[in-house]
């Protein structure tokens, strides 16, 4: 009867499990149909809610980057550029690879019209000061010149704009930018003078994330290059640039899907290896990669579901996922073999409590990278959580159900269980003197370590798509992304009188620095639209000084010159923002933040630290601005969640240790010390190595805590005969996992280089530390695999 | 790292009055081969001009007079004598307005690679270098009699017609007539005549500048 109703309800348990599963299965399918997956790394950073307009002006100058990819051709010839350009777009044309070309000619057109009605009130600040002064009869004369003069083409009718007003606010405008139209490209000179480059412009069409890890925006610019390169007559230099955030994003893509290939297939070969050299049967194998399976795919329908959609760099972590969950399975079967009589699901009720607590331990240190309040880490955190549980679950629902027959093993397992009687154990005064040694030599090795909170340590973009970047930003004298004011009040029009009265504040600063050869320049939306109160001065100063110069010059013709209307209210910040008029410089405008409205106010030029702090110092005088660094905000956040992560890390310590002695009174230091004495052996190696010390290597070692103190757990749990096989599960289960960290180790990305690399050496150095601090237990020398 | 290219700012107010204008093939290349090939092209081209500019707002026409100078790949002088006296030297460097006291008006184009287009336009304009002016603009015309020729130019680009509607051009060996109907609506018609070739005057020669 018992046997009967044990039967049943884990049946049961199965069935709605497979239900759960089938779901999944349904959700997996339809997320790969178009995958939404994020690479950008600040979607990784957490949200600064002290500044949600410095937040806001990242994401829209983000978003207006997006789609943009910028080709830059240089050489000292430029009707050989302007060949070569035609070839590159042909090329890339031919391609079809989703990269069509941006003509600005149309917008032009249309920013004048814009901005015909108001031209009264645009002056530049140097024809303000000289109209403010002038004398009508002085003005008259070359008004009467322009009249009889050569016509050049003007934008305006004579009478529109006697005094020709007009075009030096354009060019001034057209100052704010480096590049230039030239012969339907866009041109600008390299500042050393040797070249001259042309300027293309490209916006994608489709997403970057097919995850097939082809490039085929980068291959099809590439082949483009290369046509464009042939093109050139031969011993001219033709250089070729592109950058763009696209091109970061599919790079990003295609190196993330191949980390997530490496380490996850990678991984999944390596417990198959393992489990088959150990168990040498297909069941268990077949078993325990449906397991792995179904925690991955469960994991990341999960994420999605909660997360909305999931950052590339939490697939490359939790592909090391697929080392840490076989342990359930592992586990499950090498107790199999210890006691293959065993009715399978007592043997799994009997293995419950252990496998929870492992569960609940990893979980638990998993957990841990939520605790800070990083978007990615709370990602990668629920990823590898939930495909814990979720394998964790397979193993205790499906396992019992589906592992048939019996379970033979191999020599190997046996031999490797027996093992553990052989390994040194130490005692004594000869354990003191080794724990003193190793951590002398450990302290001195953690000394040399250098801590780094760089935030590049996310960023893991080719260093020659970064190199091409920063030499376009150089070239077209692009603002900095992450540096830049904030400019705050409590209407549209304070905000514009703010950064009209900043641009004042740092004029003279900025003129100092562009004579020292280091030009500096503002990117602001009153550039484009000045506060209604300098437009009103604007078109006092131009009616008065036109309409006396049209009586004189009218008088002289005998004619009778009317001033045309012009607008008599001023420009409309909303309108300008619906025009096309607005390109370009509309993502700068943040509109309403909390109470009043804000826009951001770009940096041109920006080179060094220095300049930076001069710009900084001298704008906080003005009212409603504030300097934003977000790059150096959030690395400021990463180094102070270092320094909280190491005190935790040592209460963390301090817990487990308290948690062992409950459970072990004075034995619990021989389950504690192995991994206490690996995170310093962690450090040391990272000094050696001159790998920087980081927040995801202190990260790792609170997850080196939760797993390692499991290996001492088993150790001390197993007593007697029983410990050589869960030194066998322990290794196989050890070993896995420190293949999948150390795959992990390999990843471009910084951080999850760093991650990996402390883990795997970690779990190494817990390993081969457990069992030389293990008890002597006199049977424990007597070993029970039954392969026969 | 530089995920947020900026380069749009600034894009859409581009050196406005100096336009993007794109080469493309000639739309009618006999009509242009046949009429370069009626032109002289002297390296010193002088004469005198008359020019009426019939402006918005103006009942009257205005008229000046002068001389001009077309130096080949130098550029070109413009001397306005009556109404008033001034000179405009175009070169591909430079635009400068020399008045009765001297240098008014200086601009320098190499930083500005638009308004050199214009510089380059004008000098093309003057020279009737067709070819140069097939880049630009569209033409259309016709042969007139054994020796003359009329051509009318359209911009090719968006951005230029906001300046120019229409160029029209008549001559045989050299540009006797110009009307340039700007966007704008006012118009200069221009007439080119007592054509000389002859070399440039030291001082001539010195106002093109180095």
């Amino acid at each position: 009867m018992t046997r009967v109703s044990a039967w049943r309800t884990p049946q049961w348990l199965a069935a709605v499990w497979l239900l759960v599963v089938l779901a999944i299965a349904g959700h997996q399918w339809h997320f790969w149909q178009a995958p939404s997956l994020d690479t950008d790394v600040f979607a990784l950073l957490p949200q600064d809610e002290q500044a949600p307009a410095a937040q806001l002006a990242m994401r829209q100058l983000g978003e207006q980057g997006e789609r943009r990819v910028v080709v830059m051709l240089g050489a000292a010839d430029w009707s050989a550029i302007q060949k070569a350009a035609l070839v590159f777009d042909q090329s890339l044309v031919g391609a079809k690879a989703g990269l069509r070309r941006v003509r600005e000619a149309g917008v032009v057109a249309q920013t004048m019209e814009f901005y015909r009605p108001y031209r009264d009130a645009l002056l530049t600040d140097a024809q303000r000061e000289s109209l403010r002064h002038a004398d009508p009869q002085a003005l008259a004369g070359p008004a009467l010149q322009r009249l009889h003069g050569l016509s050049t083409g003007q934008p305006t009718s004579w009478l529109n704009d006697p005094l020709g007003l007009w075009p030096a606010w354009w060019s001034q405008r057209a100052g704010l930018t480096a590049a230039r139209p030239r012969d339907g490209l866009l041109w600008v000179a390299d500042p050393d003078g040797r070249r001259q480059w042309a300027v293309l412009l490209y916006e994608t069409e489709g997403s970057a994330f097919r995850l097939d890890g082809e490039r085929r925006w980068g291959d099809a610019l590439d082949q483009a290059g290369k046509a464009a390169q042939n093109s050139v007559a031969e011993g001219t230099s033709l250089k070729v640039l592109h950058a763009g955030v696209p091109l970061h994003a599919e790079a990003g893509a295609a190196q993330g899907n191949r980390e997530m290939n490496t380490i996850g297939w990678g991984s999944l070969a390596a417990v198959i290896a393992l489990v088959w050299w150990a168990f040498r049967a297909v069941r268990p194998v077949a078993l325990i990669a449906v397991s792995l399976l179904v925690g991955c795919a469960v994991a990341l329908s999960v994420t999605v579901w909660v997360f909305g959609q999931v950052h590339l760099l939490t697939l490359v972590f939790g592909a090391s996922l697929v080392g840490v969950a076989e342990d359930f399975g592992i586990h499950y079967f090498a107790s199999r073999l210890a006691s293959p009589q065993t009715e399978r699901w007592s043997l799994m009720r009997h293995l419950l409590p252990g496998l929870m607590l492992a569960l609940v331990t990893s979980v638990l240190g998993y957990l841990v990278l939520a605790v800070v309040p990083f978007p990615g880490l709370r990602q990668m955190a629920l990823f590898s959580s939930v495909g814990l549980v979720a394998a964790f679950l397979t193993a205790v629902c499906w396992f019992p159900a589906l592992d048939r027959g019996t379970l033979r093993g191999s020599r190997m397992a046996s031999a490797v269980a027996a093992s553990l009687a052989r390994w040194p154990r130490l005692s004594g005064l000869r354990l003191w003197v080794f724990i003193l040694a190793f951590a002398g030599l450990c302290a001195w090795g953690a000394s040399q370590v250098k801590v780094n909170d760089d935030l590049r340590q996310l960023q893991s973009s080719p260093p020659t798509l970064m190199k091409a970047q920063i030499e376009v930003g150089r070239l077209l004298q692009m603002p900095s992304p992450a540096q830049f004011f904030v400019v705050q009040g409590p209407t549209p029009q304070d905000v514009l009188v703010r950064e009209e009265a900043l641009k004042a504040r740092l004029a003279p600063l900025l003129a100092r620095m562009t004579a020292q050869g280091e030009p500096v320049a503002l990117s602001t939306v009153s550039d484009w639209v000045p506060s209604a109160a300098r437009q009103s001065e604007s078109r006092q100063l131009s009616k008065q000084a036109e309409t006396e110069v049209l009586v004189a010059v009218g008088q002289m013709l005998g004619e009778d010159l009317q001033r045309p209307a012009f607008s008599t209210t001023p420009i409309d910040l909303q309108a300008w923002l619906d025009s096309p008029a607005s390109s370009g410089v509309r993502a700068q405008w943040l509109g309403q933040v909390g109470e009043g409205y804000a826009s951001a106010v770009l940096i041109r030029g920006l080179a060094n630290k220095a300049q930076a702090q001069a710009l900084q110092q001298d704008a906080e005088q003005v009212e409603g601005v504030r300097w934003e660094d977000r790059a150096g905000d959030m690395s400021r956040l990463l180094g102070r969640f270092r320094v909280t992560m190491g005190w935790l890390l040592l209460v963390g310590h301090v817990v487990v240790w308290a948690a062992l002695a409950l459970r072990f009174g004075r034995a619990a230091w021989r389950a504690w010390l192995p991994t206490a004495l690996a995170s310093l052996g962690c450090l040391a190696v990272l000094g050696w190595l001159g790998e920087p010390f980081q927040l995801f290597s202190l990260l790792a070692l609170m997850l080196l805590l939760g797993m390692g103190v499991d290996y001492g757990i088993f150790l001390l749990e197993h007593q007697g005969d029983d410990q050589g096989h869960a030194w066998l599960a322990v290794l196989l289960g050890a070993i896995s996992t420190g293949l999948s960290f150390g795959l992990l180790a390999l990843s471009a990305t910084p951080a999850l280089h760093a991650f990996g690399l402390t883990l795997l050496v970690g779990l190494t150095l817990v390993c081969l530390l457990a069992p030389t601090f293990r008890s002597r237990i006199s049977d424990s020398q007597r070993v029970i695999v039954s392969s026969e | 790292m530089n995920r947020r290219s900026l380069l749009q700012a600034g894009l859409a107010g581009l050196a406005l009055w100096t336009a993007a204008l794109p080469a493309h093939a000639q739309s009618a290349p006999d009509l242009l081969a046949e009429v370069a090939r009626r032109m002289d092209n002297p390296p010193v081209l002088r004469g005198e001009f008359e020019q009426t500019k019939t402006l918005k707002g103006f009942r009257r026409p205005l008229v000046s007079k002068g001389s001009f100078l077309m130096a080949r790949d130098r550029g070109v002088q413009w001397v306005t004598a009556r109404p008033f006296a001034s000179t405009l030297v175009v070169t591909r460097e430079r635009l400068v307005t020399l008045g009765e006291a001297g240098v008014q008006q200086q601009i320098d184009t190499r930083q500005e690679p638009g308004l050199r287009a214009v510089n380059e336009m004008l000098m093309a304009l003057l020279a009737g270098d067709v070819k140069a002016l097939s880049a630009r603009f569209k033409s259309e015309g016709a042969l007139q009699g054994a020796k003359g020729w009329h051509l009318v130019l359209s911009p090719r680009d968006a951005a230029l017609a906001g300046f120019i509607a229409r160029i029209e051009l008549d001559g045989d060996t050299h540009v006797t007539q110009v009307v340039l109907k700007e966007a704008s609506g006012d118009d200069s018609h221009i007439r080119f005549f007592n054509h000389a070739t002859s070399t440039l005057s030291t001082a001539e020669a010195g106002r093109f500048g180095s």
